[in-house]
């Protein structure tokens, strides 16, 4: 089975109808699900995301519960990895990529959940670009590659 | 803000928390944000047992 991994801001704009790319991701969402796709994240970085982000703003305590609320109406399986595994990759990619922290938890989640697509509307941080320098450190670990893009480009690539 | 943005911010202050960290004390941060969202939950049932 197909396996699409959703990082957070895909996450924040389902739980958000005001969100600008709340529409696109619903649809997205419909259409990975018409497939029988399986869609997953990875416990600990979407942990760490709503943590901080409600420790530090920008997230409400409502808006936590919302993001939480929707992974389970949109049956988005919440996977835990080995904490530790997870960490050794994320500091491993660090010292190849100029990606922030919060961002390779996402990567390493990704790559160790064996996902075939991660998925993303921040194209600065998910990109060609950033994909390539991911999977030269999967490729020499002898792990999975993936296939980064915005759910646009995801559902152009499996019409 | 979109999206976006409070992605990029959220994960833009996680690197200034780990980074730097060992792993362990990584390790130990990460178990602490489960403990937050864990806490979280549990308000919330209660919260809607309340209610209901």
């Amino acid at each position: 089975m197909v396996r699409v991994y959703l990082e957070l801001s895909i996450l924040i704009s389902l739980a958000n109808p005001l969100d600008l790319f709340h529409i696109q991701t619903r649809n997205f969402m419909d259409e990975l699900r018409t497939f029988g796709f399986e869609l997953v994240s990875c416990r600990q970085a979407v942990e760490m995301d709503l943590a901080i982000g409600l420790t530090r703003r920008p997230l409400r305590v409502g808006d936590a519960l919302r993001i939480l609320e929707v992974m389970d109406a949109y049956e988005i399986k919440l996977l835990s990895l080995n904490s530790r595994d997870l960490l050794l990759l994320v500091n491993e990619y660090l010292r190849e990529t100029s990606l922030k922290f919060g961002d390779l938890l996402h990567y390493a989640g990704a790559t160790l959940l064996n996902a075939d697509y991660l998925s993303s509307w921040n194209t600065d941080d998910f990109n060609k670009r950033t994909e390539e320098s991911i999977n030269n450190v999967n490729v020499r670990r002898g792990l999975k590659t993936i296939k980064v893009g915005t759910p646009n480009m995801i559902l152009r690539w499996l019409r | 803000m979109s999206s976006v943005d409070i992605a990029k911010q959220i994960h833009e202050d996680i690197d200034r928390i780990m980074r730097g960290l060992s792993v362990e004390d990584q390790e130990i941060v990460l178990r602490e944000a489960q403990n937050i969202i864990r806490s979280l939950r549990r308000i919330e049932e209660v919260i809607s047992k309340v209610k209901a």
